[in-house]
């Protein structure tokens, strides 16, 4: 897969899990992380996120841009794609949230919910 | 001086001299001085014959005495004697009334009417009245007491009928019964005789069904012996099977191994052909390799394939003969369990045969008993049946008996009711009753008046009454003791002045009872109460009659 | 009209040859050799969210992330039987300047044989690049290049 990796971020990330799928937010972008039940509620660019599962933190990570036909396939905002630990993961854009990562619900969302795309 | 000696003086007329000594106050005034005189004369004469005076002083008392008695008996006892005297005729009449009263009523209580008896006592004075009327009382009672007891008697009569018949009946019966159990004994022995019989023929088949038994027991034996032995060989060839399962699941095993690693050649030899095109002219030679390879992978996958057909037609048969033997293991065990099932029962029949021929032996012997026992009994109930026989004679006896004592009850009662009581129950009473009423009566209502007496009076059976000149005026009978009885005569056409009651009646003048005899009305035993109707003065104008059945005595 | 594909596939510099014959749902995709970066046995692919149907998911290809796609939908080929071994072929897909390496998930990698570009007829587009026979078989030639990014 080209171009070669290159870090977005020296200060690592923290890796989370939705629905199965690992996802990685820079440590920077990361503006709180809250438990809300069973689940956790993380704020990134403004916005909300719902994750299911906090897999842990790392200090870096190889990020490989989004290829064209993942794009094509697949047209969320992302940030990049990575691997660790042998398992693929997305990197979360934080300007773009993506919206698979959006709370469910009303009631799951918190006093100013964000909108899609209205934080960037 | 009683009375009797002063009645048979006023009855024999003395002279008049005569009559002055034979009057007890003359008497008196002489005997009275001549005494005194003597008395007086004998005191007089002194010691040794001498006469004395003045007299001595026991001589003066005697004089004295004397004076007194004479002047007493001419004061009193002689004005007594005089008053005495002018009252005796008047005396005498009153006790010849009174003897009349007296005669006339022991002649009714001798007759036995103490209702008429009585009328006369309480005309007597107050003291004999009650006496007399207390004896007559005393006799009715004693009467009534004897009517009682007939009744009681002639009761206990017929209770002692009924239960000589009862107990006749029950004879009657038992005697049946007796005959009955006699021949269901003789039944009963000739059924225990085919029982006997049957027992000593089952005995045998007993026997033989043992013999067979013990022949059953051993091929059963073996017969279990070897299903066991097939169940053994059954169980190692599943336990085989088995062990060949599991090999072969090991050689799947294997197999999908060797598939996995001809699959990775096979992708192996795809790279490797890949690597050839992208090496160039250079990897030519590398493509026949991987195509070499690809091609032992290809044949690799056939061989596997090849042998998993087998190994399936292998396992198939596996399973098969897997099946095949548990489905035999279990056939096998049930044989097993009807051969063991057999056996018990052959068992339990051989035993049940040993049973079976001890039993029909015990059988056979209590037949046997039981036919002694039978003869016993039969013995036993002829006896019974002799003593129920002379049971019964002895009880026609009794009977006999007892009618005798009904007979001495009826006499008692016929007795009793000859006395004329003032009591309901006595039938002269009765009778006088209704011919008081019947007197009063007018000439069109006699017949009713007296029909209706006799409906009134459950015992009657018939009334009549019947005038001076023997003609049956009124006649009534019981609808309800004579229903359905035909009249044997006209009665209104004979002459009653013959019949015996008839002429007792009119004769004495008062009631008269009969000794039973044939009622010319039906035939039956009857006695007849009977009483005279008389006029104001007295005279005979007819009489009332009824005749009474034996049969129906007690209900008085 | 299409035009035969030997004559466009000259055109659009394609050249007839190996080709890697694979089997997608009841389809024999071909897949030309020199586009095969490598065959391996089915990666585990972790679904992404929100993805088209052809989007299996992303798996992990030494070390990097590699999008894997589903060649049966990619190619609109009837569901077939439940694959023994199934495969993902890693592929260069869209133009030379700009390749990238996907994954595509096939039922079973079969054998390189030889296509004849004469006897591959030109299909209507899409990701089939034309039909052609071998060994009496129909395959469909995959189109690779149209795979690659926003065409």
């Amino acid at each position: 897969m080209s171009p070669a990796p290159s870090p977005v971020d020296q200060r690592g990330y923290l890796l989370v899990r939705r629905d199965g799928v690992l996802w990685g937010v820079s440590n920077g972008a990361v503006e709180g992380l809250t438990r809300h039940g069973a689940r956790f509620r993380l704020a990134v660019g403004g916005a909300e996120l719902g994750i299911d599962e906090v897999v842990g933190v790392v200090p870096e990570l190889a990020v490989w841009p989004l290829t064209g036909a993942l794009r094509r396939f697949w047209p969320d905002a992302a940030g990049g794609l990575a691997v660790h630990a042998e398992a693929p993961l997305v990197i979360v854009d934080p300007h773009r949230p993506p919206r698979a990562l959006r709370l469910t619900d009303a009631s799951e969302s918190s006093k100013g919910e964000v909108a899609d795309g209205e934080r960037h | 001086m009683d009375a009797e000696s002063t009645v048979r003086a006023g009855e024999r007329q003395l002279p008049e001299w005569a009559t002055r000594f034979t009057d007890n106050a003359l008497v008196g005034w002489i005997v009275i001085g001549g005494l005194t005189g003597i008395g007086f004369l004998l005191f007089i004469p002194g010691r040794e014959g001498t006469t004395s005076w003045p007299p001595p002083w026991p001589a003066w008392l005697f004089l004295a005495i004397g004076i007194a008695g004479i002047f007493l008996y001419g004061s009193k006892v002689y004005p007594f004697f005089r008053r005495l005297e002018r009252r005796l005729p008047e005396s005498q009449e009153q006790w010849q009334r009174l003897e009349g009263k007296l005669i006339s009523a022991f002649e009714e209580l001798g007759a036995g009417d103490l209702v008429r008896s009585n009328q006369h006592a309480r005309t007597l004075p107050e003291r004999l009245s009650r006496v007399l009327l207390a004896a007559s009382e005393a006799l009715s009672s004693l009467a009534q007491q004897i009517q009682d007891s007939s009744i009681e008697v002639a009761s206990t009569a017929d209770e002692v009928t009924q239960i000589a018949t009862d107990v006749a009946s029950g004879s009657s019966e038992q005697a049946a019964s007796v005959v009955e159990i006699t021949a269901a004994m003789e039944e009963l022995a000739r059924t225990a005789f085919q029982i006997a019989e049957n027992a000593t023929r089952q005995a045998g088949l007993a026997a033989r069904a043992e013999a067979s038994g013990d022949a059953g027991a051993v091929a059963v034996d073996e017969a279990v012996s070897g299903v066991e032995e097939v169940q053994k060989r059954i169980t190692a060839i599943s336990q085989r099977a088995d062990a060949l399962g599991t090999r072969s699941k090991e050689i799947y095993r294997v197999l999908e191994l060797i598939n996995e690693i001809a699959q990775e050649t096979h992708i192996l030899s795809l790279n490797a052909a890949i690597e050839a095109v992208a090496a160039g002219a250079d990897g030519r030679r590398f493509s026949v390799v991987a195509e070499e390879v690809r091609h032992l992978a290809h044949r690799s996958q056939e061989s596997v394939d090849s042998v998993r057909g087998l190994l399936d037609e292998f396992s198939s048969s596996i399973r098969a003969t897997i099946v095949a033997t548990e489905e035999g293991m279990k056939e096998a065990g049930r044989v097993l369990e009807r051969s063991r099932a057999a056996s018990a029962a052959i068992a339990e029949l051989r035993l049940a045969s040993g049973d079976t021929s001890r039993v029909s032996q015990q059988i056979s012997l209590a037949t046997q008993q039981q036919n002694a026992a039978s003869d016993e009994v039969v013995m036993t109930l002829r006896e019974v049946s002799l003593v129920v026989q002379r049971m019964t004679g002895g009880l026609k006896n009794l009977s006999t008996t007892a009618d005798r004592l009904n007979q001495l009850g009826l006499d008692i009662q016929l007795l009793a009711q000859s006395f004329h009581l003032d009591s309901p129950r006595s039938l002269k009473n009765l009778v006088e009753e209704w011919a008081k009423k019947l007197q009063k009566a007018g000439s069109s209502e006699l017949e009713a008046q007296l029909d209706e007496l006799v409906q009134g009076t459950p015992f009657i059976q018939m009334g009549y009454f019947v005038d001076t000149t023997g003609y049956t005026v009124a006649l009534a009978y019981s609808r309800s003791l004579t229903n359905g009885h035909q009249i044997a005569v006209n009665l209104r056409e004979l002459d009653m002045t013959k019949r015996p009651w008839y002429r007792t009646v009119s004769r004495e003048k008062r009631s008269a009872l009969t000794q039973p005899y044939e009622s010319l009305f039906n035939g039956e035993k009857v006695f007849t109460v009977a009483s005279p109707i008389l006029g104001r003065d007295g005279t005979f104008m007819g009489v009332v009659g009824v005749d009474i059945n034996v049969t129906g005595w007690t209900r008085i | 009209m299409a035009e035969p594909l030997a004559e466009s596939g000259h055109r659009r510099g394609l050249s007839a040859g190996s080709h890697l014959l694979v089997q997608a749902g009841e389809y024999v995709c071909a897949l030309p050799l020199r586009s095969v970066r490598r065959v391996l046995r089915a990666l585990t692919v972790h679904p992404l969210p929100g993805a088209t149907d052809e989007l299996k998911g992303l798996a992990e290809f030494g070390g990097e992330p590699l999008p894997v796609l589903e060649l049966a939908r990619l190619v609109g080929a009837p569901t077939g039987a439940k694959p023994a071994y199934p495969v993902t072929i890693v592929v260069w897909v869209g133009p030379q300047d700009a390749r990238e390496l996907v994954g595509l998930a096939a039922d079973a990698a079969l054998e390189v044989s030889e296509v004849q570009l004469t006897s591959v007829v030109a299909g209507n587009g899409g990701f089939i690049l034309g039909e052609a026979l071998v060994d009496g078989e129909v395959v469909r030639v995959v189109n690779l290049e149209a795979l690659g990014g926003d065409q």
